[in-house]
């Protein structure tokens, strides 16, 4: 199972990593910025991708808006995984656009790991 | 008359010898009146029409018996009606009867004596002798005659009297002439006042500084008789005193003379007696105006005066009063109407010219300016300022037609200020508009050196003209109306002044609120900025410690990861809790309100708290119960999550306070409004926190942030409810209530 966590924190994305990869077939890769996690999006086949919002240049929203414009979002199991104040209101929009989940941090490793492992297809 | 009397009767003897008898012919008759009074011995009397006194001094033999009856001691009367016409002879009987009286209309003719009487017939032609007469010496005859006699006697009244009226009437000769001739006039004044029994007088301080010079003497002799009580004194009414006017009113009071002041004179100067008045009039003559005087006697004329006298003199103020009022320096000013408006724009113009510290014009309206910039107003006051330092003060309602003339008034299109205020004492000149409608006069007003005013009342604003545009204007330099004109004029620029600074104040407060809400927006965002960066680092120590935590379950690190996550999961709380205080406080707290039952959602909640209380060990003896309303369904209309977090708070609180007992979620419908309360067994509500147990950062507890209760009132009040706590009646534990409406 492979997931894609874009975050430009490094100690939540270490973190992040370590709460996965201490699972069982989970491989984590991180993306520290925006441009390059987009790419990643588009360019192999996650899983499973954790999108952090607040991001200098780049921000995760801007992913968001391209995947949504990009018609992709709905293909993709994208989580929203942020610290910033979403009001519900966006997160009824980000799920109506197709995000799969919001998950705001901080967040426990029972509850991280649960988010993830939703989407382990059988026989994977 | 008792007598019968037949034609061609004789004498009718009686046994006494008496007679009553018609005797025929002039001379007879002649005869018989000489006779009568030649056999009179004590009294004649005699009663004739107005036409026989002149046959009784002019008719010899009857003149000449009066005589000797007088003579032979007969006391002779004598009773007629005396006219203009036979006063000569009356007066000349008068001096031949002993008394001659009057009485008006005396018809017929009789003579009576203690024995006799003759009645000649009743003749009204002048000088004829009646041609028969009546005689009897019948004792009832002639005492009846007597007593009709004394009767008409008692009624008459003296000759002399009588004489008198008829010859005043003859010298009064009713008329009314002009003088011109100044001896003259001075001669008719002197007669007037010398013959008058009463003098009133209304003149103008230069008729009162002639009178006193020309007539002093006679007027001391008229107020010498008064004093005596032979004249009713002098009144006078003048205009207007003032401080040069008192020193000879003074003198006149002194001598005795009434004094009052009239606000308003006639347009001349009068005396008037009982039966005279002397009145000025304004005469052209030869292109000139020239003061005579009419004088005149008839009675209409007379009255008319005395009655406007007496008008002016009702409504006069004592002049002793004003004159003590003035000495004390109290008001000595004049009001005066100018009825045409050239006249007010010499005077408008006058005063500016000669203004030395002050001058205030209100202008009602943007043409009223105009129209008196153009007669050259506003350039004397721009000259007064610049030349003498005077003061100009200006109110005028703002328009465009005169903006350009206002800054050439004031200086220079860069002094002038932004918006509402045209200058700021530019060369002592200040201009302050002023709304029109605050004004609502339709006036010019005018005050020069706090002294004078002058107010012009706009006939008809359209016109382009002063003269055409203004109708009565008034003049006055009187303290009171000038005041009160100068405090209207001050209040209107204070108003100015304050709609300037609420003006003003308005525009910071805009500022102020702009920058409000910037300063709203920059908070926002950085409690935005803060959230996420709290949040952020909290996220790996969690994490990592949780994973640590895994790997290290078996040693005894476990005990201080525990710690970590405990203070960790603690922080996370804190930083949710101070961001819903942040929205509680800043009145951002959104709502997702949606409507739905209300016991079965608290039930499931309870049950979901219920099976993480039961996670813990130290909670296990807890019994967490619900006694809820199921006999019909409450519905709310409120936000989900937000409400959860109030029970959440609740039910933390509780068992935060309760080691052991029962925790009871319980709900009611009461008056539209659903209660639900959360009762504890616990320790109670300290009395010292109770009062302000809702508020921030109280709390007793290290577990909690201090903040859960105060964010619940939030949430609570934000959906319209209450929120209240009480220790219960039976002193174990406590409850904490609140209310939703449910509609």
């Amino acid at each position: 199972m492979r997931v894609l966590l874009i975050d430009d924190n490094k100690d939540v994305a270490e973190m992040v990593r370590l709460c996965l990869e201490s699972q069982e077939n989970i491989t984590c890769s991180v993306v520290g910025d925006g441009k390059a996690g987009l790419r990643a999006i588009r360019e192999d086949t996650f899983d499973v991708i954790l999108l952090d919002l607040a991001m200098p240049e780049f921000s995760g929203f801007d992913i968001f808006r391209a995947l949504k414009k990009e018609d992709i979002l709905r293909s993709k199991n994208v989580l929203i995984f942020t610290a910033s104040s979403v009001t519900d209101d966006e997160v009824r929009e980000m799920l109506s656009s197709g995000a799969k989940g919001v998950l705001r941090k901080p967040l426990s490793i029972d509850d991280l790991i649960a988010a993830v492992e939703g989407f382990r297809q059988n026989g994977n | 008359m008792t007598a019968r009397l037949t034609p061609n009767s004789t004498a009718k003897p009686t046994k006494t010898g008496t007679t009553t008898k018609v005797i025929r012919g002039t001379s007879k008759v002649v005869d018989t009146e000489v006779d009568f009074f030649s056999k009179a011995r004590n009294n004649a009397d005699t009663y004739m029409n107005y036409t026989r006194p002149p046959l009784a001094v002019g008719l010899e033999p009857i003149k000449k018996a009066f005589h000797d009856a007088k003579a032979r001691g007969v006391h002779l009367r004598y009773l007629t009606e005396i006219t203009k016409d036979n006063l000569i002879y009356c007066k000349e009987l008068m001096q031949i009867v002993h008394d001659l009286r009057h009485l008006d209309g005396i018809k017929g003719n009789f003579m009576i004596s203690e024995s006799e009487y003759v009645a000649p017939l009743i003749l009204f032609e002048h000088r004829k002798v009646a041609p028969q007469a009546v005689y009897s010496n019948i004792k009832e005859v002639v005492e009846q005659q007597q007593y009709v006699f004394d009767n008409f006697w008692n009624m008459a009244i003296p000759a002399e009297e009588r004489i008198k009226e008829i010859e005043e009437r003859r010298t009064i000769r009713y008329e009314t002439k002009v003088f011109r001739d100044q001896d003259e006039i001075a001669n008719k004044i002197k007669y007037l006042l010398e013959t008058s029994g009463e003098l009133l007088v209304c003149s103008s301080f230069g008729g009162l500084q002639l009178g006193y010079h020309s007539f002093l003497d006679s007027g001391k002799d008229v107020l010498a008789k008064s004093r005596r009580g032979e004249h009713k004194g002098i009144r006078l009414v003048t205009k207007a005193i003032d401080r040069d006017s008192i020193e000879l009113l003074k003198i006149l009071l002194d001598m005795g003379i009434q004094i009052r002041e009239i606000k308003n004179m006639p347009p001349m100067n009068f005396s008037v007696t009982e039966k005279e008045v002397h009145t000025t009039i304004d005469e052209m003559k030869d292109g000139k105006m020239a003061q005579s005087v009419l004088v005149s006697n008839e009675p209409v004329y007379v009255n008319h005066f005395r009655s406007i006298f007496e008008e002016l003199w009702k409504d006069g103020i004592d002049a002793k009063t004003r004159i003590a009022s003035i000495e004390e320096g109290a008001d000595l000013g004049e009001v005066e109407v100018v009825p045409t408006s050239s006249r007010a724009g010499e005077i408008y113009l006058e005063l500016v010219r000669n203004a030395q510290k002050e001058v205030m014009i209100m202008f009602p309206t943007p043409n009223a300016f105009l129209r008196q910039h153009t007669i050259g107003v506003v350039s004397l006051a721009k000259e007064a300022a610049q030349r003498r330092n005077v003061k100009i003060r200006i109110l005028m309602p703002k328009h465009e037609s005169t903006e350009e003339l206002v800054r050439n008034l004031t200086g220079t299109a860069e002094e002038q200020e932004e918006g509402y205020h045209p200058s700021r004492h530019i060369n002592n000149i200040d201009i302050r508009y002023i709304e029109q409608a605050i004004l609502d006069t339709h006036a010019t007003i005018l005050v020069v050196d706090k002294k004078t005013s002058l107010v012009m009342e706009i006939r008809d604003d359209s016109k382009t003209t002063f003269e055409e545009a203004i109708g009565l204007s008034t003049y006055s330099n009187s303290k009171a109306g000038v005041l009160s004109y100068l405090s209207l004029l001050g209040n209107l620029w204070l108003q100015t002044e304050l709609y300037q600074q609420i003006k003003e104040s308005s525009i910071r407060l805009e500022v102020a609120n702009e920058k409000l809400k910037v300063h709203d927006k920059m908070q926002q965002e950085f409690i935005d900025i803060a959230a996420h960066e709290l949040r952020t680092p909290i996220q790996p120590i969690l994490g990592l410690s949780q994973i640590i935590r895994h790997k290290l379950k078996d040693t005894d690190c476990v005990e201080p990861l525990d710690i970590i996550i405990r203070n960790a999961l603690r922080l996370q709380r804190l930083t949710e809790d101070i961001l819903d205080v942040q929205k509680i406080e800043s009145q951002t707290m959104q709502l997702n309100k949606e409507r739905f039952e209300l016991s079965e959602w608290i039930s499931n909640l309870v049950a979901d708290y219920r099976n993480d209380l039961g996670k813990e060990e130290e909670k296990k003896a807890i019994k967490l119960i619900t006694e809820l309303n199921i006999s019909a369904p409450i519905v709310v209309d409120a936000d989900r999550n937000r409400l959860a977090q109030v029970i959440h708070n609740l039910l933390n609180n509780s068992v935060r306070y309760t080691k052991e007992g029962t925790i009871a979620v319980i709900t009611k419908e009461k008056d539209q409004q659903v209660i639900v309360s959360v009762k504890d067994t616990g320790k109670g509500i300290a009395l010292d926190i109770l009062p302000r147990l809702f508020s921030k950062f109280v709390t007793k507890s290290y577990q909690g942030t201090g903040l859960g209760l105060y964010i619940s009132r939030g949430i609570i009040e934000a959906h319209g409810g209450k929120i209240w706590a009480e220790n219960n009646d039976d002193g174990k534990g406590a409850t904490f209530t609140f209310s939703l409406p449910t509609k």
